[in-house]
């Protein structure tokens, strides 16, 4: 019995390093360096937007499909800033405005979700359709590229002449987030009142600033990630990120997220996005037509949320 | 326990309410946007007064299509006629577009100028709007089973491909490795761009076709689609993408991949990838003259409406833009596009 709930536990890691084997037995390619950090390149954005959907998420009371609009907006508004002629003092305010307006939105979420109560993924859907309107708006149609090599840095850039930076940035937030959610009082503070919000608050935690805080944290995530992303496409346009918000909740899905709250990690968010783009990569690498891609993610998700029903089930009996 | 099995059960239905509601959300709003524009708020005069004139876009968002708008606005200023401008929240939204023309059609709208999503799709509405007598002006891309239209303005698909694609075979003296970024692999503006690749093929047997990956006519997509043909293929010496966004995708894949040599081409004449042609980024892209197909569609439907002839076909657009011409290209149609 012991055994088979610490293979349900690590089913995760085990999903994950069966993948990984498989596609360097079916395809040569695979296991070259330059492919891996390739794979991990593409998984990064994912996964920093992926963070902020864990912390918006352990709260239980939804998931935040905001984040693709968030980082559209973030981005264009803070595109104007970051052009190769502006000044370091322009690029270090033009994050820094990205990452405001970031939780801002995150806020506004926030305060919709815990002071009316009303369900996260119908009001972050709203909020998502307001802020991708205003993010079109205010780039008309316009392509603004050309842009500081310190954000070309980020998003196309190279440590050591040889690892990405981005994986860099990704590796740094997840170190932060998991820290912050394991030793620090806010970050703790998400679990208990994701598990069960009625506790928290008879034990005097404010269950509203809880609420706000996971869903701030997921906006400035996405603006961060949209900063990243400028530098990778050398270009900010309204219509990036459309469908960011589904990818996210499907790598914190397969990660083993609790949709029902308080259960969950960042090092989850790692596992979850590496899945999926270790499925996305070996499938372009064999050829396989894009339109089954869709059904293989689909059926890993229902296997993630398949564990995720066993696992909580395991602990009630 | 039964609270997990509600909890499951909530998750699944949740699951199938977002999936599902995007859908229908985007359906019902038409989640585009809809915006009167004007020429002739005085009207009064000119001989063209008072004609509202529907101009239906692919999408609200690229540069692309707001160069048709204003086009169609400044012909309409002219002509003192009213453009009432329909566009989906995207160019795969043709549901979105369906809806649009419906409504146009009970809001009495006097002519339809259209570039369709789908040119299957919109078929059933555009037959609802000429057995309606409102006169339908195809533009930019060929509705093919619908063939009551006044008139068509625009480059065609095929050829427009076809010129730009041989311009790059011949620069490689007609041999190398190819690949195609495509756009939706159903949709007809892909199908045609690329029948002309293919077509291309069989003349320079030299030319080998390595592989061809669908990047929805889209940056991002386009460019992971890129990045992931640069693992997978050693030698590659053309790429061939469905228009200037999606070439720009593979430009940025290319350049951060550090893979020198390789010579990427777009379809269309954006501002951007005009400057990337004269940067030295990418090596053509053909104009389709978006200014123009805005305005002559209008004018097509003005002249229609006025009982004037009107000729069956218009063409706009045309130029091959390269490293000679790009410069003089943007001085003259984008003046104001600085990068």
């Amino acid at each position: 019995m012991k055994g088979k709930e610490l293979l349900i536990k690590y089913s995760r890691v085990a999903i994950l390093v069966l993948i990984f084997a498989g596609a360097a037995i079916i395809s040569p390619n695979f296991l070259r360096p330059s492919n891996l950090l390739n794979v991990a390149r593409q998984s990064s954005m994912l996964l920093i937007m992926s963070l902020g959907m864990t912390c918006a998420m352990l709260l239980g009371r939804g998931v935040d499909m905001s984040v693709g609009a968030t980082l559209s907006l973030t981005s264009c508004v803070a595109a104007g800033f970051l052009r190769t002629n502006d000044s370091a003092g322009s690029v270090i305010f033009g994050i820094l405005l990205a990452v405001a307006l970031g939780m801002l939105v995150g806020t506004v979420n926030g305060l919709l979700v815990s002071f009316l109560h009303l369900p996260a993924m119908l009001v972050t859907y709203g909020v998502r359709e307001i802020i991708r309107s205003l993010a079109y708006f205010y780039m008309n149609g316009d392509v603004v590229s050309g842009f500081h090599s310190s954000v070309m840095f980020m998003g196309s850039g190279f440590v050591f002449g040889v690892i990405p930076t981005q994986i860099i940035i990704a590796l740094i937030l997840t170190v932060a987030t998991a820290w912050m959610l394991k030793h620090t009082r806010v970050g703790r503070e998400l679990y208990v009142v994701g598990a069960n919000p009625s506790a928290a608050r008879f034990s005097g935690l404010k269950v509203e600033k809880s609420v706000i805080l996971g869903f701030a944290l997921s906006g400035a995530l996405a603006a961060l990630a949209g900063i990243i992303y400028l530098g990778r496409l050398g270009a900010a346009e309204a219509e990036i990120g459309n469908d960011f918000h589904f990818q996210c909740v499907s790598a914190v899905a397969i990660g083993g997220i609790s949709f029902a709250g308080g259960a969950g990690s960042a090092w989850g968010a790692v596992i979850g996005a590496l899945i999926l783009n270790i499925l996305i990569n070996e499938m372009n690498l064999l050829g396989i037509s894009s339109y089954w891609q869709g059904t293989v993610n689909g059926v890993i998700i229902i296997i993630a949320v398949l564990l995720d029903y066993m696992v909580s089930r395991k602990k009630t009996k | 326990m039964r609270k997990n099995m509600m909890a499951a059960a909530a998750v699944l239905t949740a699951a199938a309410v977002m999936s599902g509601c995007t859908q229908s959300v985007a359906d019902a709003v038409g989640s585009g946007s809809q915006a009167a524009s004007s020429g002739a708020e005085e009207s009064s005069q000119g001989e063209g007064s008072g004609y509202r004139i529907g101009i239906f876009t692919k999408d609200s968002t690229t540069a692309f299509w707001r160069y048709v708008v204003e086009g169609a606005q400044d012909r309409a200023a002219e002509l003192g006629v009213e453009v009432v401008e329909y566009a989906p929240a995207s160019y795969t939204d043709s549901a979105g577009q369906l809806s649009m023309v419906e409504d146009s059609i009970s809001a009495g709208i006097d002519a339809i100028c259209i570039a369709a999503c789908d040119s299957t799709a919109i078929v059933p509405a555009l037959e609802k709007a000429s057995s309606a007598g409102i006169p339908v002006i195809v533009f930019n891309t060929s509705v093919p089973d619908f063939e009551d239209n006044i008139t068509f303005v625009g480059v065609d698909n095929y050829d427009a491909s076809y010129r730009v694609t041989e311009e790059l075979i011949k620069a490689h003296d007609g041999k190398g490795k190819l690949v195609l970024i495509e756009g939706d692999p159903a949709g007809y503006q892909n199908i045609e761009r690329t029948r002309a690749v293919t077509d291309l093929l069989e003349q320079y047997p030299e030319v080998e076709l390595v592989t061809r990956q669908p990047g929805y006519a889209n940056r991002e997509s386009s460019m992971n689609a890129m990045e992931n043909v640069l693992q997978a293929y050693d030698e590659i010496d053309m790429v061939w993408a469905i228009n200037d966004v999606a070439a720009m995708g593979c430009v940025q894949a290319i350049e951060g991949s550090g893979r020198t040599g390789i010579d990427v081409i777009g379809i269309d004449g954006t501002p951007e990838g005009a400057t990337a042609v004269k940067d030295g980024r990418l090596k053509y892209t053909i104009d389709q003259g978006p200014f123009d197909q805005g305005a002559l569609s209008v004018q097509a439907a003005v002249d229609y409406l006025n009982g004037e002839t009107v000729e069956d076909n218009y063409a706009t657009g045309g130029t091959i833009v390269t490293a000679e011409n790009a410069e003089a290209f943007l001085e003259e149609y984008y003046p104001d596009f600085n990068q």
